[in-house]
C-alpha cells in the first residue's frame, strides 16, 4: 500500500446476460495488490470473487456475454481497453493462473509433461529440447518427486495433489508478476492442502509473484495471506491487513461470518449464524446489499450504498454504520 | 475369505479379545469391563451400536473374464461402539481413508467383506425380510450433496413423504399431509414449500428437505455425511444449529462424516480417525482435540487452518500422499509419511490400545511411551458424564483372519 500497486481495479462492473435475466455479478468500487504481496479474495458462492479474477484475464465466460466496465490497472496500463493480442501476451507471461479443480483443469488427450513444455515453448520461442528441461526445472521447483516419469503421466494418472503441483509449475513458468490462485487447495485433502500452500508461500518468496489468492476459507486465508479483502454480493465490504481485518473486523457481514465458524471451546453453545441466504444477483438489493440480512440496518441502509472509508491505517469498510473513529487505535471496536 | 461373509463374526470377537488382553488391562477400569466385546453377548447396559472387524474389500477386476486381480482394501478391520442414544459419534479421515465404505456398510447398503455390526442388540447383517424393514427405519442418512440427492421431478411434500408411503403406508390422506407440514415445521420450512421443486431452494433449504426426509421414520441412528460441506459458512451455522436442536429434541444419535475437523470437534461426543481403512485413534473429543496421541491425528489438526491471523501455525508437517489401499505398506500403514517411524512400525501392525479410560490409540511409538504418557495432565476427560459410554474400541481383524487379498 506504500508505493504503487501492482494491480488497481476500480469501479468494476460485471453484467452478464443469462436466460434468467441480467446478473450484476460483479459492482467493485476498488481493490489493490501490492508488489509481491499476498492478497486474500474472501467470500461465499456467487459474490464475484472468480469473475473478478476472470475480469482480470479478461477470460469471462462467452457463454453469457455480457459487459465489462471499469478500470483494471495492472503495471501502469489499463487491462480493459487492450486488445485480444496483447492479453494474449499479457496471460501467462506477466499474469497467470491456477483454478480449483487441478485434474479437470488440465488437458486429459495430452500428458503433463507436453502441456508444460507447450506453455513455456509458446511463450519463450524456444526449441523443444530447451522447453523440455526447462518443463523438469519447474517440476524440480514444485518438488514434485521423480520428475521424468511424472511428466510422461496423463492428469488421470496423477493425485489432485500432484495435478495441482503441475498447474503451479504452468503458472509459474514464465515467472509472472501476478499468480491468481482461484480456490487452489478446496479439492484437496488437509495434509496435501497444507503442503500446497506452504509451496505457494515459499515460490513467491524465490520469485516475487504477487497472489491473488480466491478462497471460501477463512482459514487458509487468514494462514497464508498479508491483506484481505472480504467481497459479498459483488463488492468488497472490507479490506485490508489480515491481522486486523480478520482478528479485529468492523463489517456486519465479516463479523458474522467469522463468528458463524465453529471454534475450540465452543461445544455446547449454538452458533451465531448469520440469518437469510445470499440474496439473487439477478435483483440485489438497493442500497447496501447486505442490509435485509444485517443486524445494524438503518433506513439509510436500504436506500444509500455504502462507500469504502478507511478506519485506522490498514484497514477499509464499507459500512454506514462504522464511523472513521471505529478501527482506529481502540481494541474493543470489533463490539 | 470373501466368500463367507456374516459368518465369521465369532472369529473377530476372539481377535478383539486378544487384543484388550494384550492392550493393557491394568488401564481398563472395572466397569469398561462389561461393555467388552465380550459383553456383546450378555450386556450390563446394551450398547447402542457396536461395530466388530468390519472390512470391506472390493475387487480389482481385469481380462475378459473379469476375474479379480486384486483387492481394495477400503475398509479393513475396524471395531468401536458407540455407547449411547442422543450422543455423536464423529468420523474423521481423508478423502479414500474408507469412512463413506464403512458408513455405507453400516448402513447395510454395501454387504461386508467381514465383521458384525449390532445395532441395539440386533446382528444387522442377518437380518432379512421385515427385520431389515425395521432397520431401515431405524437408520436414516442425510446425504451430502443437497443438490444431487433429492428427486428433481418431485416437489418437497412428496420427497419427505416418500419414506412414509414405503414404510407407514397407513398414514394416508389428512393424516399423511399432517405429518408431513409437522415434519417442514421441524426443519425451519413452512407449508409453503410442499409444492416448491428442488431447484427452486437454496442449498440450505434443500439440505432442509433433505433432514425433514430422514427424520419422517423416527430414525434412532442418523447418519449425517458431510451435511454441511456443500454449503457456505453462513448458511452452514444456520443447519448445523438445526442439528443441534433435533438431536436434544428427538434424542437423536448421530454418526457424524467429515473432513472438517472443526466442525468435528464442535458436534461430536467421540471421534474416530480412520486412515486408510483402519481407525488409528478413538476417544472422547475432550481428550482427542485438546491433545492428540496418534502422529496422523497431530497432523490432520496442525494441518487444519485456523481463521485467527494471530495464531499462524505451522501447517504440513506431513509429507507425501496417502498409499494405495490396493497395496497397503505394511506394518503401520501410516509409517509411510509419520514423521517419528521407527523400524518396528515398517513390520509390525499397532493395534488400537488405550491410552487411558476411553482413548484409544493405534501406534507403536505412543505405546512405547508407558502409562499416561505425554497426556497424563489430561486428567479424567475419558469419562466425561457427556460422553456416555465412549468406545471401548479393539482394533480387530489383527492376525486372526487377516489373509493376503
Amino acid at each position: 500500500m506504500v508505493s504503487e500497486p501492482l494491480l488497481s481495479i476500480r469501479n468494476l462492473r460485471v453484467q452478464l446476460s443469462t436466460d434468467r435475466g441480467l446478473v450484476h455479478a460483479v459492482d467493485l468500487s476498488h481493490l489493490t495488490v501490492g508488489r509481491g504481496e499476498t492478497c486474500g479474495l474472501v467470500g461465499e458462492t456467487g459474490c464475484g470473487k472468480t469473475m473478478t479474477g476472470l475480469s482480470i484475464l479478461g477470460l469471462l465466460p462467452t457463454s453469457a456475454p455480457g459487459t465489462v466496465e471499469g478500470e483494471i490497472w495492472f503495471r501502469g496500463r489499463d487491462l480493459l481497453k487492450r486488445g485480444p493480442a496483447e492479453m494474449r501476451r499479457i496471460r501467462g507471461r506477466e499474469i497467470s493462473m491456477i483454478f480449483q479443480d487441478p485434474v479437470s483443469s488440465l488437458n486429459p488427450a495430452f500428458t503433463v509433461g507436453e502441456q508444460l513444455a507447450r506453455v513455456i515453448r509458446w511463450h519463450r520461442r524456444v526449441g523443444s529440447r530447451a522447453a523440455r528441461q526447462a518443463a523438469l526445472d519447474m517440476c524440480s521447483l514444485v518438488r514434485l518427486p521423480d520428475p521424468e516419469q511424472v511428466l510422461r503421466r496423463y492428469p488421470h494418472q496423477l493425485s489432485g495433489g500432484m495435478c495441482q503441483r503441475i498447474g503451479i509449475a504452468i503458472a509459474l513458468a514464465l515467472r509472472p508478476h501476478l499468480l491468481i490462485a482461484d480456490e487452489p487447495t478446496t479439492s484437496l485433502d488437509v495434509t496435501i492442502q497444507a503442503q500446497i500452500l506452504r509451496l505457494i508461500a515459499d515460490l513467491q518468496d524465490r520469485l516475487g509473484t504477487a497472489v491473488l489468492l480466491i478462497s471460501h476459507d477463512l482459514g487458509v486465508v487468514a494462514q497464508v495471506c498479508d491483506r484481505v479483502a472480504v467481497m459479498y454480493a459483488g463488492d468488497v465490504v472490507e479490506q485490508g491487513a489480515t491481522a486486523r481485518v480478520l482478528a479485529r473486523p468492523l463489517h456486519p457481514y465479516t463479523q458474522g461470518l467469522l463468528a458463524s465458524l465453529p471454534s475450540r471451546g465452543a461445544s455446547g453453545r449454538p452458533l451465531p449464524a448469520i440469518p437469510g441466504t445470499v440474496p439473487s444477483l439477478i435483483h440485489p438489493p438497493p442500497g447496501c446489499r447486505f442490509h435485509p440480512r444485517c443486524s445494524l440496518a438503518a433506513p439509510r441502509c436500504s436506500r444509500e450504498r455504502p462507500r469504502p472509508r478507511a478506519v485506522g491505517p490498514e484497514q477499509e469498510v464499507a459500512c454506514h454504520a462504522r464511523g472513521p473513529h471505529e478501527g482506529g487505535d481502540r481494541p474493543d471496536a470489533s463490539g | 475369505m470373501h466368500g463367507g461373509r456374516t459368518k465369521e463374526g465369532t472369529g473377530l470377537m476372539q481377535a478383539g479379545d486378544a487384543t484388550f488382553g494384550a492392550g493393557g488391562s491394568g488401564h481398563r477400569p472395572a466397569d469398561f469391563a462389561g461393555a467388552g466385546p465380550a459383553g456383546a453377548a450378555a450386556p450390563l447396559a446394551p450398547l447402542f451400536l457396536s461395530v466388530r472387524g468390519v472390512k470391506k474389500h472390493f475387487p480389482v477386476r481385469a481380462g475378459i473374464l473379469g476375474r479379480a486381480t486384486a483387492w481394495v482394501r477400503a475398509v479393513d478391520g475396524v471395531s468401536f461402539d458407540i455407547g449411547g442414544r442422543g450422543t455423536t459419534f464423529g468420523l474423521v479421515g481423508e478423502s479414500g481413508c474408507g469412512k463413506t465404505t464403512l458408513t455405507r456398510v453400516v448402513l447395510r447398503l454395501l454387504p461386508p467383506t467381514a465383521g458384525r455390526v449390532l445395532l441395539e442388540g440386533r446382528d444387522i447383517f442377518g437380518l432379512a425380510g421385515e427385520g431389515l424393514r425395521r432397520l431401515r427405519r431405524d437408520m436414516q442418512l442425510v446425504p451430502q450433496d443437497p443438490y444431487g440427492s433429492l428427486n428433481p421431478r418431485l416437489p418437497v411434500g412428496d420427497i419427505v413423504s416418500e419414506p412414509l408411503w414405503t414404510h407407514a403406508p397407513e398414514l394416508r390422506g389428512k393424516a399423511l399431509q399432517r405429518r408431513v407440514a409437522e415434519l417442514l415445521e421441524v426443519v425451519g420450512l413452512s407449508s409453503a414449500h410442499l409444492r416448491r421443486f428442488p431447484h427452486e431452494l437454496s442449498g440450505g433449504q434443500r439440505q432442509r428437505v433433505a433432514i425433514a426426509r430422514a427424520l419422517a421414520l423416527n430414525p434412532r441412528l442418523v447418519i449425517l455425511d458431510e451435511p454441511t460441506s456443500a454449503l457456505d459458512v453462513s448458511v452452514q451455522a444456520q443447519v448445523i444449529n438445526l442439528l443441534r436442536d433435533l438431536q436434544s429434541r428427538f434424542s437423536l444419535t448421530y454418526w457424524f462424516v467429515s473432513h472438517n475437523l472443526p466442525l468435528v470437534e464442535y458436534l461430536s461426543d467421540t471421534v474416530a480417525v480412520m486412515y486408510l481403512g483402519r481407525l488409528v485413534e478413538v476417544g472422547a473429543r475432550g481428550d482427542v482435540f485438546p491433545s492428540p496421541a496418534h502422529p496422523y491425528t497431530r497432523a490432520l489438526i496442525s494441518a487444519s487452518p485456523s481463521p485467527d491471523p494471530t495464531r499462524r501455525q505451522e501447517m504440513a508437517v506431513l509429507e507425501g500422499q496417502v498409499p494405495s489401499a490396493t497395496a497397503p505398506p505394511p506394518g503401520c500403514r501410516f509409517h509411510t509419511r509419520c514423521p517419528g517411524a521407527e523400524s518396528r512400525c515398517r513390520q509390525e501392525s499397532p493395534e488400537l490400545r488405550e491410552l487411558e479410560p476411553g482413548h484409544w490409540v493405534a501406534c507403536h511409538l505412543v505405546a512405547a511411551r508407558g502409562g499416561g504418557g505425554p497426556r497424563a495432565a489430561a486428567g479424567s476427560g475419558g469419562t466425561r458424564a457427556d460422553a456416555p459410554g465412549g468406545p471401548q474400541a479393539v482394533a480387530g481383524g489383527g492376525g486372526a483372519n487377516q489373509k493376503g487379498g
